[in-house]
């Protein structure tokens, strides 16, 4: 037993973030606000290995029975509510096939060699995957989820594919490529919208994918698209909440033509009841007897759409484009996380304050419910982009003539694009494939400046 | 067992009584119309018909009722059960006469149709009905196009009541001829009729009506038995020939005129569910019916309480609240959270935009950024100080008396708010609010911290941001000085932050805003506790998140930080940004080994304490040593092999 025992120790530092440990009824799999659930790996702490992460690497190697024969583990570099992923050494590289190295193959573009060349480069270079371990105390259905959606998306573009997964007992390993990639939080103040054109098209391209497969990603957010500014490209990681469009799905009013959402409403409970004594203060039932609303809300706080904290039962891909929406809203106002989102009620109120009551009262409706608030810091019409990132960057005064200052040219471009992706009616909102061909992101790469500018940030 | 019906001759206002009033007769054509068509299409099956409003035992004594004397009726849930059973038998043997329940659905509409044309000329007086459900249906009612007379008088129609209906004086009635209960009212009618209506009883609010009812119900209890009708609305409104309705009927009517369900569905199950024999109209697989009649029950409450009693079971939102539910309200709100009221919104718990430090959370306070920001302004405007003292005094001034307005309608709110609890849990705020309305240009007090910190976090003072926003509140834009206040100043000042100009402590000219943050601040720890004592099941779901109830760091952090406000125009934090811009180091994360991992396992079901401990359990291994638990993962696990 003490063998097992030690076995088993999978980390030093098992983050579980619950948003909502007492709403059981819930498939709720909420993970860790950004800054904490580090699913981010650095190279800077490559080579310096802390006692704990060694200790938990050597109890890892010993569990895993043959796992020292194909792979060496370097250092610890992510942690994630259901995993934890190691950078390793692939010490057998060059017995397989390795048509997933797209920066083998990036690199041979750059130099002379073939691109087919995967096999043939230098011997002597280590190559490094990813590992990534699964928590034993995720199920094999979850993980076989994963797994299974991975395996759908293995050609698709900026997606990370992966090379392969095995199973000892109940410890599940899934290896991935390693990527060369900077922290978000190390970048995300000084990129330019050149930048972010680049960023969003990598993005998008995967989003494009990862939507065509019929997948909802559902935690899109800057952790788990590992970018790398230098080529920009960045892949897309961790499918552990994703899942195929149409799973759990049940009518929403928000499928109904308007005109029936409409009909339904104005019969509502609410509108021939309630909406008829406004001046009553709303009242709800002290011990609920009725069941609860169940909707898929996994993903991170912060980066949840509208429509998943409502509890929409028929969400679609669109919730990808909002958190995608949330990373520009990041990156334009160069705060991070923007969001904070305690939990959902938090969260519905933080977007509450930006687009004000009246949207979210018709966002409600749409999905048959009835937002009530008296809460005095919203304002009914919200606020508008350019005015929180002039806000959220430090231009919000006015200028030496007295103008008050507006976002300009391309700034302008992209906070046009930021409304579309952060559309609170999910059909209303841009797909990726329109993403894609809207002009900000269409325009990307056009601009010589660009590369410059990723260049400095590089070298800084 | 007591029939309602009771013989004509004793009728009031039958035919052939001696009491027949005048009145009556102008009404009684209105009246049998209406009857008539009730019974035509409404048609409600006797023990419908007479169901009977429960009555506390102070209203059925007023009443001279003996109640559960003898038959004891069933109550509406029985009879609902009963006939959701005789409905669903109707339905299996309707199902396949597609025309037979069309044509039911036909008539339900055609009871829909005909009672929105009618509606229009009711005009309902309710009595002996509590405010909400009087506030309430009455609502609906004009909706559709009745009127609500407060006074009794000769234009109402209807007469709404949970109290037992008098026996109908109309011969012509067919319905509810011999029905349980509501015994002795009928011998009540035999005398004492007045002819006029009782001026006490027109001079009387709706309102007022219950409690002169009661009163009056007292007297009458000593009186003969016989005369205690007299001036009884119920009676006067037979009298005048007016329908007296059951709450609960009117209820059951609006329901089926606004089908919450849907358009197409036949109305009202309630109401179909009763009438079930001659309405038996069930589609196919309307098993949903009973269902759908307990969740009404769930959030009405029992269809056959005592609607005289307010329900208890409600709990009302009275600070700032979200709450966010279902249209139809056939599942629980989505989100219901309720924050305690403040003086100033900035105050507020809830989530909005704050000064924060470049890069960071817009919605999370930012401690150091604040400290920052307000060391520098100290700095800026201390000379300013002395000068901007004498132009900020009149503002003050007003300032302080409007913020005395604010913190006392803010107690006000509170005071009343007896279930919620939510009043701050210091007395100093309000007591501060308080004094300050006694003498608004007093002097700031200096009062001992009554609640340690915490986090041992010295208390942070007011950003200086904070006077740089035009809030109307701050003395239009005039600069003031900061300062740092002695840590021990609580909210005993707030709201003298703008009177602290004239006569600051250490004579230091303009610490309004100061005094004005630290308000917040201790108006902000004064709250915390509130979110949790709010009396519902949702608490666990606000517990766990909500305010300072966070994970442990997040607490202190926030614990610890200055709320501030919403965006403003005019934000200066350029040198600050410019200075502190720089890399965010990655964090290492320091682990201690002996840390316990608690967590959930998927595959146990069941929670751990710890990850390590759990995972060498001997369900859990048991689990991980199945080889069946890993069969599909397997299959895949087969195709991605390395190749």
């Amino acid at each position: 037993m003490a063998k097992v025992r030690t076995l088993r120790q999978p980390t030093e530092q098992l983050i579980i973030h619950n948003d909502d440990p007492q709403d059981e009824e819930t498939m709720d799999e909420s993970r860790g606000p950004l800054e904490e659930s580090g699913r981010t790996m650095s190279d800077s702490s490559d080579e310096e290995v802390e006692d704990c992460v060694a200790e938990d690497m050597a109890r890892f190697e010993e569990s895993f029975k043959g796992i020292n024969s194909r792979y060496r583990l370097i250092n610890r570099i992510g942690e994630g509510t259901f995993s934890t992923v190691y950078k390793a050494e692939d010490l057998l590289y060059h017995k397989y096939k390795n048509d997933w190295d797209i920066e083998e193959q990036e690199d041979s573009k750059w130099s002379p060699p073939p691109k087919k060349g995967a096999c043939s480069t230098t011997k002597g270079k280590p190559r490094y995957v990813a590992i990534k371990k699964i928590y034993v105390t995720s199920s094999p259905i979850r993980i076989f989820n994963e797994l299974e959606l991975l395996h759908d998306l293995k050609s698709s573009d900026s997606v990370c594919p992966l090379i392969t997964a095995f199973r000892h007992q109940d410890q599940v390993i899934a290896v991935l490529p390693y990527f060369q990639h900077r922290d978000f939080r190390e970048y995300f103040r000084d990129m330019t919208i050149s930048d972010m054109r680049l960023y969003f098209r990598s993005l998008f391209i995967a989003l494009r994918s990862v939507h065509a497969h019929g997948i909802l990603h559902r935690d899109i957010k800057p952790t788990n698209f590992l970018y790398n500014p230098q080529h920009a490209r960045g892949v897309l990681v961790d499918f552990g909440l994703a899942e195929r469009e149409g799973t759990d799905w049940h009518l929403c009013a928000c499928q109904l033509p308007s005109s029936e959402r409409r009909y339904k409403i104005e019969h509502s409970v609410y509108a021939t009841t309630l909406a008829s004594a406004p001046s009553q203060p709303p009242s709800y039932p002290k011990t609920d007897q009725r069941s609860s609303r169940r909707a898929n809300r996994a993903g991170t706080r912060g980066f949840r759409a509208p429509e998943v904290l409502l509890k929409c039962t028929a969400q679609n891909t669109s919730i990808d484009m909002w958190s995608a929406g949330v990373i520009l809203l990041t990156l334009l106002s160069r705060r991070f996380p923007f969001f904070h989102s305690a939990d959902d009620i938090d969260a519905l109120l933080e977007i509450t304050n930006i687009f004000g009551k009246k949207k979210m009262r018709e966002i409600s409706l749409l999905h048959g419910q009835v937002f009530e608030t008296n809460i005095p810091s919203y304002t009914e019409q919200g606020h508008g982009f350019e005015k929180i990132i002039l806000w959220c960057t430090n231009r919000s005064g006015r200028d030496e003539q007295g103008r008050k200052n507006q976002l300009v040219g391309e700034e302008k471009e992209a906070a046009l694009f930021l409304e579309r992706l952060l559309e609170c009616e999910p059909s209303r909102r841009i797909t990726a494939e329109e993403a894609l061909r809207h002009p900000f992101v269409a325009r990307a790469g056009e601009e010589g400046e660009g590369d410059e500018e990723m260049v400095d940030l590089v070298s800084s | 067992m007591t029939t309602r019906r009771v013989p004509l001759a004793n009728v009031p206002n039958a035919t052939n009584s001696p009491f027949r009033a005048v009145a009556a007769a102008a009404t009684k054509r209105q009246r049998s119309y209406a009857s008539d068509q009730r019974e035509l299409t409404y048609g409600q099956p006797p023990p419908a018909k007479k169901q009977m409003v429960e009555v506390d035992d102070a209203e059925s004594r007023r009443n001279g009722l003996v109640r559960k004397s003898g038959y004891i009726p069933p109550n509406a849930f029985q009879r609902r059960l009963e006939a959701v059973r005789d409905t669903k038998a109707h339905a299996k043997s309707l199902e396949k006469t597609q025309r037979a329940t069309s044509e039911n659905l036909e008539t339900i509409r055609q009871w829909q149709k005909h009672y929105r044309k009618m509606f229009p000329q009711f005009v309902f007086y309710f009595e002996s009905i509590t405010d909400d459900v009087r506030g309430r249906v009455s609502r609906q009612a004009q909706l559709l196009g009745a009127r609500e007379e407060k006074f009794f008088s000769k234009a109402v129609t209807h007469v709404v009541t949970t109290r037992p209906i008098p026996p109908e004086i109309d011969t012509s009635s067919s319905v509810g001829a011999s029905t349980p209960s509501s015994n002795v009212t009928g011998s009540h009618g035999i005398h004492g009729q007045s002819r006029t209506i009782n001026p006490s009883v027109l001079d009387r609010s709706a309102e007022s009506q219950n409690q002169a009812q009661q009163l009056k119900g007292r007297f009458t209890f000593e009186a003969p038995l016989h005369k205690s009708n007299n001036g009884d609305i119920l009676y006067k409104a037979r009298e005048m020939g007016m329908k007296i309705w059951s709450a609960e009927k009117l209820q059951r009517m609006l329901n089926t005129m606004f089908n919450a369900d849907t358009g197409e569905q036949p109305p009202d199950v309630s109401n179909t569910r009763r009438h079930g024999a001659a309405l038996a109209q069930l589609k196919a697989g309307r098993e949903a019916d009973l269902q759908q009649m307990l969740q009404n029950e769930k959030v009405n409450g029992p269809a056959d309480r005592d609607l005289t009693v307010a329900t208890q079971e409600m709990v009302q939102l009275r600070g700032y609240y979200i709450y966010i539910h279902d249209m139809d309200e056939k599942t629980r709100p989505v989100m219901v959270r309720e924050y305690p009221k403040t003086a100033t919104k900035e105050e507020g718990k809830w989530p909005q935009f704050r000064v924060t430090g470049p890069g960071k959370c817009p919605f999370l306070e930012d401690a150091s950024h604040l400290k920052r920001v307000q060391e520098e302004q100290q700095k800026a405007k201390a000379e300013k100080a002395s000068t901007a003292a004498p132009r900020t005094r009149a503002a003050a001034a007003l300032e302080a008396a409007k913020d005395n307005v604010s913190v006392i309608s803010e107690k006000q709110v509170l005071g009343e708010n007896n279930n919620l609890a939510k009043r701050p849990t210091s007395a100093a705020g309000q007591a501060g609010g308080v004094q300050n309305a006694s003498k608004p240009l007093d002097p700031p007090k200096l009062i001992p911290t009554k609640r340690g910190n915490p986090d041992g976090m010295p208390p942070l003072f007011g950003s200086a941001q904070a006077s740089i926003r035009a809030l109307p509140r701050f003395a239009g834009g005039e600069p003031v000085a900061s300062g740092i206040q002695p840590s021990n100043i609580t909210s005993a000042i707030r709201s003298q932050m703008i009177s602290s100009t004239a006569a600051a402590p250490g004579a230091r000219a303009g610490t309004s805003k100061e005094v004005h943050q630290l308000k917040r601040k201790v108006l902000e720890k004064n709250s915390a506790p509130s979110a949790n004592s709010m009396p519902s099941s949702y608490m666990n779901d606000v517990r766990a998140a909500i305010n300072d109830c966070g994970p442990p760091q997040r607490a202190a952090k926030r614990k610890a930080q200055e709320t501030l406000a919403n965006i403003h125009e005019d934000m200066t934090l350029s040198e600050e940004e410019k200075n502190t811009r720089k890399i965010i180091a990655v964090r290492r994360k320091k682990t201690s080994e002996k840390e316990l991992k608690p967590g959930y396992c998927e595959n146990c079901r069941e929670k751990f304490n710890d990850f390590d401990e759990h995972i060498t359990s001997r369900k859990h291994r048991k689990f991980a040593l199945t080889p069946d638990n890993w069969r599909d993962l397997d299959d895949l696990l087969s195709h991605l092999v390395r190749r």
